[in-house]
């Protein structure tokens, strides 16, 4: 199982502010990316590696964030709910 | 006597036929039309293939000139093949940018291409190499032309107007091969990607060489492309744009459409991000003007962002914001 994906790209051109950016295997596969993302003095030509690694610890961590919110967020139904069979 | 008279005649001859030859190769060049009659159409196809670049010209000698490809997975192929296309004479290839040559190998190996024009520009790009790589093993005839190159087919002259012999900077648009074709009294500018030290360039060169009649804008309507001194020196009745619309790059722009728009009166405008396929068809006289889709006048005057819908008061279909009492 892959964890980690290394991929090879270019800068095929800059076009205001964003640059077109092109996988070097498959020309097809292209995406923008405004400059202030890419390193200083980046420009047409040039080639980048890139590495998409899973990130277990961020995922975790946002999933826990986002299931305390949403906890707090439906405790108020919870005891909505309870009230109204109380009475 | 007679003898001695003849021979100052003789010499009197000689004496004219080196001043007309000196005259004449001191001459600058002209860069006027081919003078007299021609016979049949030149037919020119500016190609909607996406945001990108691709022109087909089809001569009246049967010749065939293609200009860019389009970028990558643009239906260049089939569309060339549409057109009835059986092999391509001469393909210029203005700068190695994907969205003007990204679809070329596949012309190669879906064509005939007997000979290349590319500018030269050594851009580290994968998809240029592939394209070199091609055109090294089809053996197809390569050069890199540069200014004040020509020939002619038949009755059509193709002039070379940039790059010079020098590079300007290190951007490739202003690498672009720009060609100007002549057929009859008419002219039509194929402007690459040219930005304005590009123009500034063939200006210093010789701005009348750059008059022509039609002109296809420059970078997609870019703001770099188009200027008010670019259209004073071209002086064109027609301007094409050739983008994709919903395109991320705001082509065309507000201030290219604003310029068109303020001469509305003397350029008629055209667009593949509207109108899908522009032809011109052209006798040497006139220029007839046709495009695949019909739409009001007043959209053509529409930003790039506008007519995407992606501001207010834009979007195709919609009324526009420049509506009324504005129809040519």
């Amino acid at each position: 199982m892959k964890k980690e994906v290394g991929l090879k790209v270019e800068i095929d051109r800059v076009e205001d502010g964003l640059a077109v950016i092109v996988l070097s295997d498959d020309d097809k596969v292209k995406f923008n990316l405004p400059v202030k993302y890419l390193p200083d003095g980046a420009r047409d030509g040039d080639h980048l590696r890139v590495t998409f690694k899973l990130d277990e610890k961020s995922r975790g961590e946002q999933k826990a964030r986002v299931s305390d919110l949403l906890k707090e967020l439906t405790s108020g139904d919870k005891k909505e709910k309870s009230d109204k069979s109380g009475a | 006597m007679r003898k001695r008279s003849g021979s100052i005649s003789l010499l009197v001859l000689l004496v004219l036929a080196a001043a007309a030859y000196y005259f004449l190769r001191s001459r600058p060049e002209t860069h006027e039309p081919v003078p007299g009659p021609v016979s049949g159409k030149l037919v020119i196809h500016f190609l909607d293939i996406g945001q990108g670049d691709c022109e087909l010209l089809q001569l009246p000698g049967g010749e065939t000139i293609l200009i860019d490809s389009g970028d990558s997975g643009a239906p260049t192929v089939d569309k060339l093949k549409s057109y009835g296309v059986k092999e391509i004479d001469l393909a210029i290839t203005t700068h190695p940018h994907q969205d003007h040559i990204g679809e070329m190998r596949d012309v190669m190996r879906a064509f005939n291409v007997k000979e290349v024009w590319d500018s030269g520009f050594p851009l580290s790009r994968k998809t240029y190499e592939n394209m070199l790589q091609e055109i090294k093993d089809r053996k197809i005839k390569f050069s890199t032309p540069r200014r004040s190159l020509t020939r002619k087919f038949g009755d059509v002259l193709v002039e070379v107007l940039a790059p010079g012999n020098e590079f300007i900077g290190d951007n490739p648009n202003n690498a672009s091969v720009v060609v100007r074709v002549t057929f009859g009294r008419k002219r039509f500018l194929f402007t690459g990607d040219s930005e304005v030290e590009s123009w500034a360039d063939m200006m210093s060169a010789g701005g009348e060489m750059l008059r022509a009649d039609l002109l296809k804008g420059a970078h997609h309507g870019s703001s770099n492309g188009t200027t008010a001194s670019v259209l004073d020196a071209v002086r064109p009745s027609v301007f094409t744009i050739s983008c994709k619309i919903g395109n991320d790059y705001h082509h065309p722009h507000p201030k290219v459409v604003s310029l068109l728009e303020q001469r509305r009166q003397e350029i008629q405008v055209f667009r593949t991000d509207l109108q899908g396929d522009i032809t011109a068809v052209c006798d040497g006289n006139r220029i007839d003007m046709r495009a695949e889709k019909q739409v009001p006048q007043d959209q053509l005057y529409l930003t790039g962002d506008e007519a995407a819908g992606k501001v207010a008061g834009g979007g195709v279909g919609s009324p526009s914001r420049r509506a009324g009492g504005r129809s040519r």
